[in-house]
């Protein structure tokens, strides 16, 4: 018996050796002077509307002194068509594209929606610097744009341990400059939308070009600055938890340029025009995030839950579990379950009856109250020479559901699904490497 | 939907609970922590992945880390 001891604690020095130089946040593995290279394949589809290729190339490297350097490349692919806005109605509805190049025609019935076809870009780098034995600082930029969206952000991130190095603490700051320019020209918030007619015929429907030009921060501005305070804490050898607290303050133009809002008689609920619509030029919210990690005997469960809430009136709840169930050789199967739930923004209506006088309104469906859940498997083994990469696939079903039927419907609007559930299938292969 | 609720309050209980045998955790009793799989941050292409998708997708956001570039997300 104290001969097993004994060995187990040598065994436990040795790997204690071999982990002095690994501190509590660090995210992987990889040893000085090597990259820790990840790739992945994101294809995300919805039943109907819109479609999502998106690869992503990640590198982390353990410089000899102890600072980490991070860069990240993420491109987007996207086509397909999105909810405008624009309620369900009896009559045929016709709508030009952001771009004005081409007509879209909705059938009575039908849920309208914007199609388009746009790429993205993100890049981000991060450095990390040991400034004291229990101080790291992390500096780290970003930049991304699309056609009609550029942004450009900072962060600093302060962790400090404590002098067991079972509490580490966070404190990060971030700002993100953005610009929206969207296809045509940006529109005024409550203008009338012109470019839309309901009743009359239309030509037929084609898929519209956004602007394939990038005016990279050129159009309406908006900020973001966000504070978070971190504290994580080891529990046990099988246990870690985490808890964060984050502000965000946005201003600007935090409207969705796309985005429009039917006008409707009060009494028949018939469309009579568009709108587009108009958030409020500013928006605090806060979010509180905790997570628990526990190993098991050979297993990992993973629980995460987020309270947020904003200025706006949205409160949601997000809760994640994922259970790693290992096979053996490194290898596992995770079964992933992400539920998530919000209240409606205050001023999100559906439609907007004209007898009725608003200041902000949108009929952004994001902004509605939902419901949503993704169920999914993920699989992950070590592949390549030597073992030395790892490969995963994660296949989840998403399915985000709203009123379909909201009191608040008037007339001819009762007649239809104002709040259509939203099925996608997302897919992901990840290969993972050192270099 | 009363699923979310009952989660969340399991999950605080689990927290209590382990918060209540809190144990001083030795440098060699780490090996465990160290792994990939115990770490704050699993698979960060797929959490980068997942919050671009789910900030296009919901009005929620935050909690995890600070900055991000955002999206024009129709």
């Amino acid at each position: 018996m104290q001969l097993e001891t004994t060995t187990s604690h040598f065994r436990s020095l040795r790997e204690a050796l071999t982990l002095a130089t690994c501190s509590l946040l660090a995210s992987g593995q990889s040893s000085a002077n090597e990259w820790q290279l990840d790739s992945a394949l994101l294809y995300y589809s919805e039943n109907d509307r819109v479609s999502v290729v998106e690869p992503l190339l990640m590198g982390r490297r353990d410089l000899n002194n102890g600072d980490q350097l991070n860069l990240s490349l993420v491109v987007d692919s996207m086509t397909g068509a999105s909810p405008n806005g624009a309620t369900t109605t009896n009559q045929l509805q016709t709508f030009t594209s952001p771009s004005g190049k081409s007509l879209h025609q909705v059938n009575p019935g039908e849920l309208p929606a914007n199609s388009f076809r746009d790429q993205s870009l993100s890049v981000a780098g991060g450095y990390t610097h040991g400034v004291a034995p229990l101080l790291k600082n992390s500096i780290g930029g970003n930049f991304s744009a699309e056609s009609d969206y550029s942004a450009l952000g900072f962060t600093d991130t302060l962790l400090i341990d404590l002098e067991n190095r079972l509490t580490t603490f966070t404190l990060a700051a971030g700002a993100t400059f953005a610009f929206v320019d969207a296809a045509g020209a940006t529109p005024v918030p409550l203008s009338r939308v012109n470019s839309a007619s309901v009743g009359s015929a239309a030509t037929p429907d084609t898929v519209s070009e956004e602007s394939s030009t990038y005016n990279l921060f050129n159009g309406e501005g908006k900020e973001s600055f966000d504070l978070l305070f971190g504290i994580t804490q080891v529990l046990s050898p099988r246990t870690l938890v985490q808890l964060n607290y984050s502000y965000t303050r946005q201003q600007g133009y935090l409207n969705d340029p796309y985005k429009i809002i039917s006008e409707i008689d009060p009494k028949s609920g018939d469309t009579l025009g568009y709108f587009y619509e108009s958030r409020p030029d500013n928006r605090n919210s806060h979010a509180l995030f905790g997570q628990w990690i526990h190993h098991l005997q050979e297993d990992v469960v993973r629980l995460s839950y987020r309270y947020y809430r904003d200025a706006w009136g949205v409160n949601a709840h997000t809760a994640e579990i994922k259970y790693r169930y290992e096979l053996g050789n490194d290898a596992y199967l995770q079964p992933q379950l992400r539920l998530y739930q919000q209240s409606a923004a205050d001023f999100y209506r559906h439609s907007l009856p004209s007898d009725l006088s608003v200041n902000e309104v949108s009929a952004d469906l994001r902004l509605a109250k939902i419901k949503s859940r993704t169920i999914g498997l993920k699989f992950g083994m070590p592949l390549g020479e030597s073992l030395n990469g790892k490969f995963s696939v994660r296949l989840e079903q998403m399915l985000q559901t709203g009123d379909a039927s909201p009191a608040s419907a008037i007339g001819s609007e009762r007649n239809y699904n104002l709040h259509p559930d939203l099925e996608a299938t997302i897919i992901q292969f990840g290969y993972s490497l050192r270099y | 939907m009363h699923t979310l609720p009952l989660i969340t309050i399991t999950a605080s209980l689990a927290l209590l609970v382990s918060g209540c045998t809190l144990e001083e955790v030795k440098p060699w009793q780490r090996n465990l922590l160290a792994k990939e799989s115990m770490q704050l941050i699993a698979d960060p292409s797929e959490q980068l992945l997942n919050q671009h998708l789910y900030f296009s997708k919901e009005a929620a956001s935050g909690g995890e880390g600070v900055g991000g570039g955002g999206c024009g997300c129709n």
